[in-house]
């Protein structure tokens, strides 16, 4: 051995480096497939979706066709109006697509009832706080797939601890304080990093809500995030505070989990 | 915006990181796959590749990790068609006595993989030594004392079945 080992590894590893021709192509292909095969999962809940709002509205439209036809005819005396179309107004589960169950009625229908149908709401990407109210003591789901939650509270904050195992797309969480001997809202803090968490506080009925959203397009990473709510006044009793959170994984999963402040 | 940066970095770092990926896992339609799906997680994690000081570094890290399963996952493979006996003669059975021309490529396959890594980002890629260690996650020191493992490993390796090959050409048997 003349040379240092090192220049003879050297140029040894920059031979064999050397020999290797990367194909651009096939690269650029493969991150298509890869991004493609990302988004699929959730693009079949929106064709779903999609296909449910198309099936509601050709059936709606066809109302109207015939409610249009038969204008011209001497109008019937107007009938006991059908059931009302049933809107999916229920957002709790994300799953279920608008259901096109409002078909309407085989016979003419009448026209006060037909042109209504031709709207329907498009399914919401699901929120907490939006249906009832989950996470009361005995209706609790404090950790599902990569997603852990804990809960504390000190009587002026509330602060529910988040421990996502693979890193998150979308959050929404809201901690739902009831409000009984004029409860006023004392701020937020989260400790989600580059303020990719933002804060809202909202009074629905006798309860504030606390909702921390994460910003579109921003990623929350794995690891451990407290979201903490305080208030002023007298909080005394936390039964009935409870907590509420989506969240869209990395693992391309849609996690749901709810949870209460009361005592252990 | 995004798109654009990405693909600007894609058109900087691709080769580099197919290359990366050969010299590791020995494979070149392999290194094309494993590096592009490196840079599928770079894309995916743009904001935060984009920000960090050395991005280059995330992805190359990346391209470690992964072709460190990929090698694993082949691993597996092989063991499984070994068990039913279907991969014929296991080739380790011809002796380390059988001079074969070996290629820096199989000798990089004897090394540790971390030395492995270590090696090939230092001497193929001239890298210093703290970005490897950014790279890979680990640190200066153990980068130093992994490199001069492997260094000296690898060198062994190709000395002893090259040596004899210098007296009288590529194709001489002993």
């Amino acid at each position: 051995m003349n040379r240092p080992p090192e220049d003879f590894l050297r140029a040894e590893l920059h031979q064999a480096l050397a020999a290797h021709q990367p194909d651009r192509t096939a690269m650029l292909n493969r991150i298509a497939a890869n991004r493609a095969e990302q988004t699929r999962p959730r693009g079949r809940v929106l064709r779903l979706a999609g296909a449910a709002l198309a099936v509601t509205t050709v059936l709606g439209l066809g109302g109207v066709a015939r409610w249009a036809l038969a204008g011209d005819e001497a109008p019937a005396p107007a009938p006991a109006a059908p059931p009302p179309a049933t809107a999916p107004a229920s957002s709790s589960s994300p799953s279920a697509p608008a259901a096109p169950t409002s078909t309407p009625p085989t016979s003419r229908a009448p026209k006060t009832t037909a042109p209504a149908r031709t709207t329907t709401p498009p399914t919401p990407t699901p929120t907490p706080s939006a249906g009832r109210i989950r996470g009361l003591p005995g209706d609790t789901q404090v950790e599902k797939g990569s997603l852990r939650s804990e809960s504390s509270t000190d009587g002026r904050a509330s602060t529910v601890t988040l421990r996502p195992g693979a890193d998150l797309t979308e959050l929404d969480l809201v901690i739902r304080v009831v409000d009984r001997d004029g409860l006023s809202p004392d701020g937020t803090t989260n400790d989600a990093p580059d303020a990719a968490v933002t804060a809202t506080t909202e009074r629905q009925g006798d309860a504030l809500l606390h909702r921390f959203t994460l910003r579109t397009g921003a990623t929350l990473p794995a690891g451990t995030y407290r979201f903490t709510a305080r208030h002023k006044g007298t909080t005394g009793n936390a039964a009935g505070n409870t907590y509420e959170a989506y969240a869209f994984s990395v693992e391309r999963k849609l996690i749901h989990i709810y949870g209460n402040f009361a005592p252990h | 915006m995004r798109e654009q940066a990405f693909h600007a970095f894609f058109e900087r770092h691709h080769a580099e990181l197919s290359g990366l990926a050969y010299l590791l896992s020995g494979d070149t339609t392999a290194a094309d796959d494993l590096a592009a799906d490196a840079l599928t997680e770079v894309w995916r994690h743009w904001d935060r590749v984009a920000a960090a000081d050395n991005p280059v570094a995330y992805a190359r890290g990346i391209v470690a990790n992964l072709t460190k399963n990929w090698i694993r996952r082949q691993g597996r493979a092989r063991r499984g068609l070994q068990l039913l006996g279907l991969s014929g003669t296991d080739r380790r059975t011809t002796g380390p006595d059988v001079p074969a021309v070996l290629d820096v490529r199989t000798a990089l396959r004897r090394l540790p993989y971390r030395r492995r890594a270590c090696v090939v980002l230092r001497y193929a890629f001239d890298l210093p030594e703290h970005e490897v260690a950014e790279a890979l996650g680990i640190s200066v020191g153990t980068v130093k004392s992994q490199t001069s493992r492997g260094a000296k490993q690898l060198a062994e390796i190709l000395h002893e079945v090259r040596l004899p090959d210098q007296l009288g050409g590529w194709e001489v048997a002993r």
